[in-house]
Protein backbone atom coordinates (compact mmCIF):
# COMPACT_ATOMS: atom_id res chain seq x y z
CA UNK A 1 0.00 0.00 0.00
CA UNK A 2 3.08 2.19 0.67
CA UNK A 3 4.51 1.61 -2.60
CA UNK A 4 1.23 2.26 -4.68
CA UNK A 5 0.71 5.18 -2.44
CA UNK A 6 4.13 7.02 -3.78
CA UNK A 7 3.44 5.56 -7.17
CA UNK A 8 -0.30 6.97 -7.11
CA UNK A 9 1.14 10.25 -6.15
CA UNK A 10 3.61 10.67 -8.60
CA UNK A 11 1.60 9.43 -11.77
CA UNK A 12 -0.77 12.35 -10.13
CA UNK A 13 1.80 15.23 -10.47
CA UNK A 14 2.52 13.77 -14.08
CA UNK A 15 -1.49 13.78 -15.10
CA UNK A 16 -1.32 17.08 -14.00
CA UNK A 17 1.88 18.02 -16.09
CA UNK A 18 0.28 16.79 -18.77
CA UNK A 19 -2.85 18.43 -19.03
CA UNK A 20 -1.04 22.10 -18.42
CA UNK A 21 1.62 21.23 -20.70
CA UNK A 22 -0.72 20.34 -23.39
CA UNK A 23 -3.51 23.40 -22.79
CA UNK A 24 -0.66 25.52 -23.15
CA UNK A 25 1.52 24.68 -25.73
CA UNK A 26 -1.82 24.43 -27.84
CA UNK A 27 -1.65 27.85 -27.17
CA UNK A 28 1.10 28.59 -28.38
CA UNK A 29 1.47 29.77 -32.05
CA UNK A 30 2.60 26.63 -34.08
CA UNK A 31 5.55 28.58 -35.93
CA UNK A 32 6.92 28.68 -31.96
CA UNK A 33 7.14 25.23 -31.17
CA UNK A 34 7.84 22.28 -32.76
CA UNK A 35 4.85 20.34 -34.48
CA UNK A 36 2.55 18.51 -31.38
CA UNK A 37 0.09 15.88 -31.15
CA UNK A 38 -1.58 14.82 -27.84
CA UNK A 39 -3.93 12.60 -28.82
CA UNK A 40 -7.40 13.32 -26.71
CA UNK A 41 -6.82 9.44 -25.30
CA UNK A 42 -3.95 10.47 -23.20
CA UNK A 43 -5.63 13.59 -21.61
CA UNK A 44 -8.40 11.48 -20.80
CA UNK A 45 -6.67 9.29 -19.06
CA UNK A 46 -4.78 12.32 -17.59
CA UNK A 47 -7.97 12.99 -16.30
CA UNK A 48 -9.24 10.03 -15.01
CA UNK A 49 -5.75 9.57 -13.39
CA UNK A 50 -6.31 12.71 -11.39
CA UNK A 51 -9.67 11.74 -10.06
CA UNK A 52 -8.19 8.10 -8.90
CA UNK A 53 -4.92 8.39 -8.11
CA UNK A 54 -5.97 11.63 -5.81
CA UNK A 55 -8.64 9.22 -3.99
CA UNK A 56 -5.44 6.76 -2.74
CA UNK A 57 -4.85 8.87 -0.02
CA UNK A 58 -8.28 9.07 1.19
CA UNK A 59 -8.59 5.46 0.68
CA UNK A 60 -5.56 4.86 2.78
CA UNK A 61 -6.96 7.13 5.72
CA UNK A 62 -10.64 4.93 4.79
CA UNK A 63 -8.35 1.25 5.36
CA UNK A 64 -6.66 2.82 8.63
CA UNK A 65 -9.64 3.83 9.70
CA UNK A 66 -12.93 1.57 8.77
CA UNK A 67 -11.69 -1.26 11.75
CA UNK A 68 -13.20 0.92 14.35
CA UNK A 69 -16.67 1.73 12.64
CA UNK A 70 -17.52 -0.01 9.77
CA UNK A 71 -16.82 0.65 6.12
CA UNK A 72 -19.52 2.41 4.57
CA UNK A 73 -20.04 4.83 8.08
CA UNK A 74 -16.11 5.69 7.16
CA UNK A 75 -16.12 6.46 3.42
CA UNK A 76 -19.16 8.64 4.54
CA UNK A 77 -17.58 10.11 7.22
CA UNK A 78 -14.04 10.82 5.73
CA UNK A 79 -15.41 11.98 2.40
CA UNK A 80 -18.01 14.76 3.98
CA UNK A 81 -15.93 15.52 7.23
CA UNK A 82 -12.45 15.10 6.87
CA UNK A 83 -10.29 17.80 4.83
CA UNK A 84 -8.85 15.70 2.65
CA UNK A 85 -11.80 14.22 1.66
CA UNK A 86 -13.84 17.15 1.01
CA UNK A 87 -11.17 18.29 -1.18
CA UNK A 88 -11.37 15.10 -3.30
CA UNK A 89 -15.27 14.97 -3.41
CA UNK A 90 -14.32 18.52 -5.14
CA UNK A 91 -11.58 17.28 -7.29
CA UNK A 92 -13.61 14.25 -8.67
CA UNK A 93 -16.50 16.70 -10.10
CA UNK A 94 -14.41 19.09 -11.30
CA UNK A 95 -12.00 16.20 -13.05
CA UNK A 96 -15.77 14.95 -14.56
CA UNK A 97 -16.81 18.08 -16.07
CA UNK A 98 -12.94 18.40 -17.21
CA UNK A 99 -13.32 15.16 -18.80
CA UNK A 100 -16.39 15.88 -20.64
CA UNK A 101 -14.82 19.63 -22.19
CA UNK A 102 -12.02 17.08 -23.19
CA UNK A 103 -13.99 14.91 -24.72
CA UNK A 104 -16.85 17.35 -26.31
CA UNK A 105 -15.00 20.30 -27.54
CA UNK A 106 -11.17 20.00 -29.55
CA UNK A 107 -8.51 21.88 -27.82
CA UNK A 108 -6.54 21.77 -30.96
CA UNK A 109 -8.75 23.48 -32.71
CA UNK A 110 -10.00 26.28 -30.50
CA UNK A 111 -7.91 28.72 -28.20
CA UNK A 112 -10.73 28.51 -26.25
CA UNK A 113 -11.30 25.23 -24.81
CA UNK A 114 -7.82 25.53 -24.19
CA UNK A 115 -8.28 28.39 -21.87
CA UNK A 116 -10.99 26.77 -19.87
CA UNK A 117 -8.95 23.71 -19.71
CA UNK A 118 -6.14 25.90 -18.14
CA UNK A 119 -9.29 27.15 -15.81
CA UNK A 120 -9.67 24.15 -14.84
CA UNK A 121 -7.02 22.36 -13.90
CA UNK A 122 -5.75 25.27 -11.88
CA UNK A 123 -9.15 24.66 -9.46
CA UNK A 124 -7.95 21.39 -9.34
CA UNK A 125 -4.31 22.30 -8.13
CA UNK A 126 -5.86 24.25 -5.88
CA UNK A 127 -8.00 22.10 -4.06
CA UNK A 128 -5.10 19.49 -3.78
CA UNK A 129 -3.25 22.27 -2.37
CA UNK A 130 -6.61 22.49 -0.07
CA UNK A 131 -5.67 19.52 1.63
CA UNK A 132 -1.70 19.25 1.67
CA UNK A 133 -0.34 19.03 4.81
CA UNK A 134 1.54 22.87 4.40
CA UNK A 135 -2.21 24.05 4.92
CA UNK A 136 -2.71 21.55 7.70
CA UNK A 137 0.14 23.94 9.62
CA UNK A 138 -1.02 27.47 8.35
CA UNK A 139 -4.17 27.33 6.72
CA UNK A 140 -3.88 30.73 4.06
CA UNK A 141 0.05 30.40 3.94
CA UNK A 142 0.37 26.93 3.32
CA UNK A 143 -2.37 27.05 0.98
CA UNK A 144 -1.23 29.83 -1.53
CA UNK A 145 2.70 28.25 -1.13
CA UNK A 146 1.41 24.79 -1.83
CA UNK A 147 -0.33 26.16 -4.65
CA UNK A 148 1.84 28.19 -6.25
CA UNK A 149 4.27 25.72 -6.03
CA UNK A 150 2.27 23.07 -7.60
CA UNK A 151 1.46 25.53 -10.41
CA UNK A 152 4.66 26.84 -11.18
CA UNK A 153 6.49 22.93 -11.61
CA UNK A 154 3.53 21.83 -13.56
CA UNK A 155 3.95 24.65 -16.16
CA UNK A 156 7.37 24.39 -16.40
CA UNK A 157 7.66 20.41 -16.73
CA UNK A 158 4.69 19.96 -18.26
CA UNK A 159 5.67 21.82 -21.18
CA UNK A 160 8.75 19.71 -21.11
CA UNK A 161 7.14 16.68 -20.59
CA UNK A 162 4.85 17.13 -23.46
CA UNK A 163 6.66 18.83 -26.24
CA UNK A 164 9.76 16.25 -25.11
CA UNK A 165 7.28 13.07 -25.50
CA UNK A 166 4.81 14.23 -27.71
CA UNK A 167 6.01 16.57 -30.77
CA UNK A 168 6.30 14.69 -34.35
CA UNK A 169 10.03 16.14 -35.56
CA UNK A 170 12.22 18.96 -33.79
CA UNK A 171 10.86 22.10 -36.45
CA UNK A 172 10.92 25.31 -34.65
CA UNK A 173 13.09 24.17 -31.67
CA UNK A 174 14.92 27.40 -31.46
CA UNK A 175 12.17 29.43 -31.48
CA UNK A 176 10.07 27.28 -28.99
CA UNK A 177 13.31 27.66 -26.34
CA UNK A 178 13.18 31.56 -27.46
CA UNK A 179 10.25 31.51 -25.53
CA UNK A 180 10.41 28.46 -23.29
CA UNK A 181 13.87 29.38 -22.04
CA UNK A 182 12.50 32.73 -19.56
CA UNK A 183 8.90 30.44 -18.58
CA UNK A 184 11.45 28.23 -17.44
CA UNK A 185 13.67 30.81 -15.42
CA UNK A 186 10.56 32.53 -13.97
CA UNK A 187 8.84 29.00 -12.75
CA UNK A 188 11.66 26.96 -11.29
CA UNK A 189 12.72 30.57 -9.16
CA UNK A 190 9.27 30.66 -7.90
CA UNK A 191 9.06 26.81 -7.12
CA UNK A 192 12.48 26.85 -4.96
CA UNK A 193 11.15 30.41 -3.10
CA UNK A 194 8.05 28.69 -2.28
CA UNK A 195 9.29 25.05 -1.84
CA UNK A 196 12.04 26.72 0.64
CA UNK A 197 8.88 28.49 2.46
CA UNK A 198 7.04 25.30 2.96
CA UNK A 199 10.60 23.27 3.72
CA UNK A 200 10.35 25.77 6.65
CA UNK A 201 6.80 24.78 7.54
CA UNK A 202 8.47 21.09 8.69
CA UNK A 203 11.84 21.37 8.70
CA UNK A 204 14.14 24.09 11.16
CA UNK A 205 17.07 24.82 8.41
CA UNK A 206 19.24 24.28 11.14
CA UNK A 207 17.92 20.86 11.96
CA UNK A 208 18.02 20.16 8.05
CA UNK A 209 20.91 17.43 8.42
CA UNK A 210 18.79 15.80 11.74
CA UNK A 211 16.09 15.35 9.38
CA UNK A 212 18.17 12.93 7.42
CA UNK A 213 17.77 9.97 9.79
CA UNK A 214 14.35 10.08 9.02
CA UNK A 215 12.73 8.42 6.17
CA UNK A 216 10.96 11.91 5.47
CA UNK A 217 14.87 13.70 5.49
CA UNK A 218 15.79 11.31 3.06
CA UNK A 219 13.45 12.12 0.53
CA UNK A 220 14.12 15.42 0.64
CA UNK A 221 18.07 15.06 0.66
CA UNK A 222 17.15 12.83 -2.68
CA UNK A 223 14.71 15.50 -3.84
CA UNK A 224 17.00 18.46 -3.27
CA UNK A 225 20.06 16.46 -4.63
CA UNK A 226 18.18 15.87 -8.01
CA UNK A 227 17.56 19.38 -8.47
CA UNK A 228 22.22 19.49 -9.85
CA UNK A 229 20.92 16.94 -12.34
CA UNK A 230 18.26 18.92 -13.55
CA UNK A 231 19.78 22.19 -13.32
CA UNK A 232 22.90 20.60 -15.65
CA UNK A 233 20.18 19.67 -17.66
CA UNK A 234 18.19 23.03 -18.15
CA UNK A 235 21.78 24.67 -18.64
CA UNK A 236 22.18 21.79 -21.43
CA UNK A 237 18.99 22.09 -22.90
CA UNK A 238 18.90 25.34 -23.13
CA UNK A 239 22.42 27.68 -23.95
CA UNK A 240 24.10 25.02 -25.20
CA UNK A 241 21.17 23.52 -27.10
CA UNK A 242 21.07 26.59 -28.60
CA UNK A 243 24.09 26.64 -29.72
CA UNK A 244 24.31 22.99 -30.90
CA UNK A 245 20.92 23.89 -33.32
CA UNK A 246 22.31 27.28 -34.63
CA UNK A 247 25.31 24.96 -35.80
CA UNK A 248 23.72 21.70 -36.66
CA UNK A 249 19.99 22.28 -37.45
CA UNK A 250 19.72 18.62 -37.85
CA UNK A 251 20.61 18.17 -34.42
CA UNK A 252 17.56 16.05 -32.51
CA UNK A 253 17.19 17.97 -29.50
CA UNK A 254 14.49 15.36 -28.31
CA UNK A 255 16.01 12.78 -26.52
CA UNK A 256 17.94 15.32 -23.94
CA UNK A 257 15.09 17.26 -23.31
CA UNK A 258 13.57 13.62 -22.39
CA UNK A 259 15.94 12.87 -20.43
CA UNK A 260 15.33 15.95 -18.14
CA UNK A 261 11.33 14.99 -17.85
CA UNK A 262 12.79 11.95 -16.66
CA UNK A 263 15.18 13.62 -14.37
CA UNK A 264 11.55 15.16 -13.54
CA UNK A 265 9.93 12.03 -12.76
CA UNK A 266 12.27 11.26 -10.38
CA UNK A 267 12.10 13.99 -8.67
CA UNK A 268 8.52 13.70 -8.78
CA UNK A 269 9.20 10.57 -6.85
CA UNK A 270 10.91 11.59 -4.59
CA UNK A 271 8.29 14.16 -3.48
CA UNK A 272 5.70 11.39 -3.68
CA UNK A 273 7.62 9.47 -0.98
CA UNK A 274 8.04 12.69 1.35
CA UNK A 275 4.21 12.72 1.22
CA UNK A 276 3.99 9.40 2.84
CA UNK A 277 5.84 9.78 5.58
CA UNK A 278 5.29 11.68 8.40
CA UNK A 279 7.20 14.93 8.74
CA UNK A 280 10.67 15.39 11.24
CA UNK A 281 8.41 18.09 14.36
CA UNK A 282 5.80 15.26 14.32
CA UNK A 283 8.63 12.58 15.09
CA UNK A 284 11.16 11.55 17.60
CA UNK A 285 14.16 9.86 15.70
CA UNK A 286 13.69 6.34 17.75
CA UNK A 287 14.80 3.30 16.63
CA UNK A 288 11.81 2.11 14.80
CA UNK A 289 11.42 5.38 12.76
CA UNK A 290 15.00 5.62 11.61
CA UNK A 291 15.76 4.91 8.01
CA UNK A 292 17.16 2.29 7.25
CA UNK A 293 19.38 4.14 4.12
CA UNK A 294 20.66 6.16 7.17
CA UNK A 295 22.16 3.17 9.16
CA UNK A 296 23.58 1.37 6.19
CA UNK A 297 25.95 4.36 5.56
CA UNK A 298 26.18 6.43 8.93
CA UNK A 299 29.60 5.90 10.01
CA UNK A 300 28.76 5.93 13.75
CA UNK A 301 26.69 4.12 16.11
CA UNK A 302 22.99 4.97 16.10
CA UNK A 303 21.60 6.46 18.92
CA UNK A 304 18.00 7.15 19.88
CA UNK A 305 17.06 11.28 19.59
CA UNK A 306 20.67 11.82 18.71
CA UNK A 307 21.75 14.74 16.46
CA UNK A 308 23.90 14.86 13.90
CA UNK A 309 26.05 17.46 11.83
CA UNK A 310 27.87 17.76 9.07
CA UNK A 311 31.53 17.97 8.60
CA UNK A 312 33.49 17.17 5.52
CA UNK A 313 35.53 14.97 5.95
CA UNK A 314 38.59 13.33 3.05
CA UNK A 315 35.77 10.59 2.13
CA UNK A 316 33.15 13.32 1.89
CA UNK A 317 35.72 15.27 -0.20
CA UNK A 318 36.56 12.79 -2.71
CA UNK A 319 32.89 12.16 -2.96
CA UNK A 320 32.25 15.86 -3.97
CA UNK A 321 35.17 15.72 -6.25
CA UNK A 322 34.09 12.72 -8.16
CA UNK A 323 30.15 14.46 -7.83
CA UNK A 324 32.00 17.22 -9.78
CA UNK A 325 33.64 15.22 -12.48
CA UNK A 326 30.64 13.70 -13.03
CA UNK A 327 28.69 16.79 -13.90
CA UNK A 328 31.61 17.62 -16.13
CA UNK A 329 31.23 14.39 -18.05
CA UNK A 330 27.25 14.62 -18.17
CA UNK A 331 27.96 17.78 -20.25
CA UNK A 332 30.79 16.53 -22.22
CA UNK A 333 28.61 13.76 -22.82
CA UNK A 334 26.36 16.23 -25.02
CA UNK A 335 29.02 18.12 -26.25
CA UNK A 336 30.77 15.26 -27.64
CA UNK A 337 27.27 13.59 -28.84
CA UNK A 338 27.00 10.85 -26.84
CA UNK A 339 23.82 9.23 -26.53
CA UNK A 340 21.76 10.51 -23.96
CA UNK A 341 21.09 7.69 -21.88
CA UNK A 342 25.19 7.79 -21.19
CA UNK A 343 24.95 11.25 -19.72
CA UNK A 344 21.94 9.67 -17.53
CA UNK A 345 23.92 7.10 -16.16
CA UNK A 346 26.66 9.89 -15.19
CA UNK A 347 23.97 12.30 -13.48
CA UNK A 348 22.77 8.95 -11.61
CA UNK A 349 26.27 8.52 -10.57
CA UNK A 350 26.48 12.17 -9.89
CA UNK A 351 23.42 12.33 -7.26
CA UNK A 352 25.03 9.05 -5.60
CA UNK A 353 28.40 10.70 -5.19
CA UNK A 354 26.54 13.68 -3.28
CA UNK A 355 24.38 11.39 -1.45
CA UNK A 356 27.27 9.43 -0.17
CA UNK A 357 29.06 12.20 0.60
CA UNK A 358 26.37 13.91 2.46
CA UNK A 359 25.93 10.98 4.74
CA UNK A 360 29.52 9.96 5.18
CA UNK A 361 30.30 13.10 6.25
CA UNK A 362 27.95 13.31 9.33
CA UNK A 363 28.88 12.97 13.00
CA UNK B 1 16.64 3.20 -23.69
CA UNK B 2 13.43 4.11 -21.98
CA UNK B 3 13.07 0.66 -20.93
CA UNK B 4 16.21 0.81 -19.56
CA UNK B 5 15.28 4.59 -17.49
CA UNK B 6 11.87 3.17 -16.60
CA UNK B 7 13.38 0.42 -14.67
CA UNK B 8 15.33 3.06 -13.00
CA UNK B 9 13.07 5.20 -11.93
CA UNK B 10 11.31 1.95 -10.42
CA UNK B 11 14.24 0.97 -8.39
CA UNK B 12 14.46 4.50 -7.35
CA UNK B 13 10.69 4.07 -6.00
CA UNK B 14 12.23 1.10 -4.26
CA UNK B 15 14.64 3.25 -2.32
CA UNK B 16 11.81 4.92 -0.61
CA UNK B 17 9.98 2.02 1.10
CA UNK B 18 10.27 1.69 4.16
CA UNK B 19 7.59 1.23 6.32
CA UNK B 20 7.79 2.80 9.87
CA UNK B 21 4.93 4.14 11.46
CA UNK B 22 5.58 5.47 14.47
CA UNK B 23 5.10 9.05 15.40
CA UNK B 24 4.08 11.16 17.92
CA UNK B 25 2.09 14.10 17.35
CA UNK B 26 1.24 14.22 20.66
CA UNK B 27 2.10 17.39 22.61
CA UNK B 28 0.52 16.76 26.11
CA UNK B 29 -1.65 14.66 28.19
CA UNK B 30 -3.46 14.76 31.16
CA UNK B 31 -2.13 12.79 32.82
CA UNK B 32 1.27 12.42 31.59
CA UNK B 33 3.24 10.03 30.34
CA UNK B 34 4.62 7.96 33.03
CA UNK B 35 2.31 10.00 36.06
CA UNK B 36 1.01 8.00 38.57
CA UNK B 37 -2.64 9.76 39.69
CA UNK B 38 -2.90 9.60 43.38
CA UNK B 39 -6.81 10.99 42.90
CA UNK B 40 -9.84 9.44 41.23
CA UNK B 41 -9.30 9.59 37.14
CA UNK B 42 -12.58 10.45 35.25
CA UNK B 43 -11.44 11.95 32.44
CA UNK B 44 -8.41 11.79 30.17
CA UNK B 45 -7.38 14.75 27.64
CA UNK B 46 -4.83 14.58 24.75
CA UNK B 47 -3.73 17.66 23.20
CA UNK B 48 -2.17 17.64 19.44
CA UNK B 49 0.75 19.64 17.93
CA UNK B 50 -1.80 20.09 15.16
CA UNK B 51 -6.14 20.45 14.08
CA UNK B 52 -7.51 16.58 14.23
CA UNK B 53 -10.14 15.24 12.24
CA UNK B 54 -13.40 13.80 13.79
CA UNK B 55 -12.73 9.86 13.50
CA UNK B 56 -9.84 10.18 15.66
CA UNK B 57 -9.75 8.25 18.79
CA UNK B 58 -7.94 5.96 21.80
CA UNK B 59 -8.34 3.41 24.10
CA UNK B 60 -7.11 2.31 27.40
CA UNK B 61 -6.05 -0.70 28.40
CA UNK B 62 -4.65 -2.21 32.07
CA UNK B 63 -2.26 -4.46 32.22
CA UNK B 64 -4.07 -7.22 31.47
CA UNK B 65 -5.22 -5.97 28.00
CA UNK B 66 -8.40 -5.73 28.53
CA UNK B 67 -9.86 -2.38 27.18
CA UNK B 68 -11.41 -0.10 29.36
CA UNK B 69 -14.60 1.75 27.51
CA UNK B 70 -14.23 5.52 26.76
CA UNK B 71 -17.02 7.21 26.47
CA UNK B 72 -17.98 10.32 24.74
CA UNK B 73 -14.82 11.18 23.35
CA UNK B 74 -15.04 14.97 22.26
CA UNK B 75 -12.60 15.95 19.35
CA UNK B 76 -12.24 20.15 19.06
CA UNK B 77 -9.20 21.46 17.00
CA UNK B 78 -5.96 19.71 18.84
CA UNK B 79 -8.06 18.34 21.73
CA UNK B 80 -9.02 15.06 22.48
CA UNK B 81 -10.97 14.54 25.66
CA UNK B 82 -13.04 11.00 26.59
CA UNK B 83 -14.42 10.61 30.20
CA UNK B 84 -15.59 6.78 31.77
CA UNK B 85 -18.63 5.94 33.24
CA UNK B 86 -16.42 5.02 36.96
CA UNK B 87 -13.34 6.29 37.89
CA UNK B 88 -10.42 4.05 36.90
CA UNK B 89 -9.46 1.58 39.52
CA UNK B 90 -5.64 1.25 41.11
CA UNK B 91 -3.44 -0.08 38.25
CA UNK B 92 -1.55 0.77 35.57
CA UNK B 93 -2.66 1.83 32.22
CA UNK B 94 -1.60 2.26 28.83
CA UNK B 95 -4.05 5.03 26.50
CA UNK B 96 -3.38 3.89 22.35
CA UNK B 97 -4.44 6.95 20.70
CA UNK B 98 -5.01 6.91 16.86
CA UNK B 99 -5.77 10.14 15.06
CA UNK B 100 -6.15 12.18 11.70
CA UNK B 101 -3.94 15.11 10.50
CA UNK B 102 -6.17 17.49 8.95
CA UNK B 103 -4.04 15.99 6.01
CA UNK B 104 -4.99 13.15 6.13
CA UNK B 105 -1.97 11.29 7.83
CA UNK B 106 -2.96 8.89 10.52
CA UNK B 107 -0.44 8.88 13.32
CA UNK B 108 -0.27 6.66 16.33
CA UNK B 109 1.30 6.57 19.45
CA UNK B 110 0.35 5.33 23.06
CA UNK B 111 1.48 6.51 26.36
CA UNK B 112 1.37 4.74 29.75
CA UNK B 113 0.30 6.00 33.48
CA UNK B 114 -0.59 4.73 36.73
CA UNK B 115 -3.67 5.22 39.22
CA UNK B 116 -2.37 4.87 42.76
CA UNK B 117 -5.55 6.02 45.34
CA UNK B 118 -5.23 5.48 48.59
CA UNK B 119 -7.46 2.48 48.73
CA UNK B 120 -10.13 3.95 52.38
CA UNK B 121 -11.25 6.79 50.72
CA UNK B 122 -14.57 6.27 49.06
CA UNK B 123 -14.98 7.24 45.52
CA UNK B 124 -17.02 10.71 45.18
CA UNK B 125 -20.41 10.61 43.22
CA UNK B 126 -19.82 10.39 40.15
CA UNK B 127 -20.17 13.24 38.18
CA UNK B 128 -22.64 14.10 35.32
CA UNK B 129 -19.66 16.84 33.93
CA UNK B 130 -16.26 15.43 34.52
CA UNK B 131 -14.30 18.03 35.41
CA UNK B 132 -10.85 18.71 33.99
CA UNK B 133 -8.76 19.42 37.48
CA UNK B 134 -9.50 15.53 38.23
CA UNK B 135 -6.32 13.91 37.44
CA UNK B 136 -3.60 15.68 39.28
CA UNK B 137 0.49 14.41 38.29
CA UNK B 138 2.02 14.09 41.55
CA UNK B 139 5.38 12.50 39.40
CA UNK B 140 6.09 13.88 36.00
CA UNK B 141 8.41 11.87 34.30
CA UNK B 142 9.58 12.49 30.43
CA UNK B 143 7.09 14.46 29.34
CA UNK B 144 6.54 12.78 25.44
CA UNK B 145 8.78 10.18 24.28
CA UNK B 146 6.81 6.98 24.82
CA UNK B 147 9.20 4.56 23.58
CA UNK B 148 12.24 4.88 25.39
CA UNK B 149 16.20 3.62 24.51
CA UNK B 150 16.29 0.35 26.30
CA UNK B 151 17.76 -2.54 24.09
CA UNK B 152 20.74 -1.89 21.96
CA UNK B 153 19.72 -1.06 18.54
CA UNK B 154 21.16 -3.78 16.25
CA UNK B 155 22.39 -1.64 13.20
CA UNK B 156 22.40 -2.88 9.92
CA UNK B 157 26.04 -1.86 9.35
CA UNK B 158 28.35 -2.15 6.37
CA UNK B 159 30.98 -4.18 5.81
CA UNK B 160 33.88 -1.57 6.36
CA UNK B 161 35.66 -2.24 2.63
CA UNK B 162 32.03 -1.24 1.11
CA UNK B 163 33.02 2.51 1.34
CA UNK B 164 36.63 2.40 -0.03
CA UNK B 165 35.18 -0.18 -2.86
CA UNK B 166 32.27 1.91 -4.35
CA UNK B 167 34.74 5.52 -4.13
CA UNK B 168 37.28 3.24 -6.45
CA UNK B 169 34.58 1.69 -8.81
CA UNK B 170 33.16 5.27 -8.91
CA UNK B 171 37.09 6.38 -9.99
CA UNK B 172 37.34 3.84 -12.55
CA UNK B 173 33.49 4.95 -14.09
CA UNK B 174 34.93 8.46 -13.79
CA UNK B 175 38.48 7.68 -15.58
CA UNK B 176 36.81 5.18 -18.05
CA UNK B 177 34.08 7.38 -19.35
CA UNK B 178 36.10 10.60 -20.02
CA UNK B 179 38.53 8.58 -21.85
CA UNK B 180 35.34 6.76 -23.92
CA UNK B 181 33.91 10.58 -24.43
CA UNK B 182 36.81 11.64 -25.30
CA UNK B 183 37.94 9.41 -27.86
CA UNK B 184 34.53 10.51 -29.66
CA UNK B 185 34.72 12.18 -33.18
CA UNK B 186 32.72 15.06 -32.78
Amino acid sequence: MFLIGIISEALLYLCFALLIGSFLLYLVPSSYRPNINVPKGYLMMAIGGIAIFSFIPVLQLILYLYEDIGFAQTLQSVLFTFEVGKAWVFTYIFSNLLFILVVWFDYRKRALYSYIGIIFTLILILALGWSSHASSYDQVKGFLNQSAHFTAVSVWTGILIVVSWFSKNHSNWLNFLKWFTPVAIVCFASTIVTGLILMTFVVEFKDYPNSWMIPYGQALLFKHILIIPLLVYAVINSILMKRKLEKDINFNPKPWARVESIVILLIFSATAALGQQSPPHETTVTSEVVSKLFTMFYQGQFQPEMTVRLVLNSTSMTLILLALLFLVLTIFSFIKKAPAVVSFFMCILLVLCVYLSLILGLQ
Amino acid sequence: MIKKLFLFTFIFFLAFVNNALAHTGLESSSPQNGAIVKEELQEITLTFESKIEQNSTFEIQNLNGDSIPVKNISITENKMVGSFSNPLENGKYQAKWKIIGADGHPIDGDFSFSVDMPVTETPAEVQKEPKKEDAKQVEENKPKTANEPKEKIEQNKLPSYIIPSIIGVLIVIVVGSFIWVMRRKK
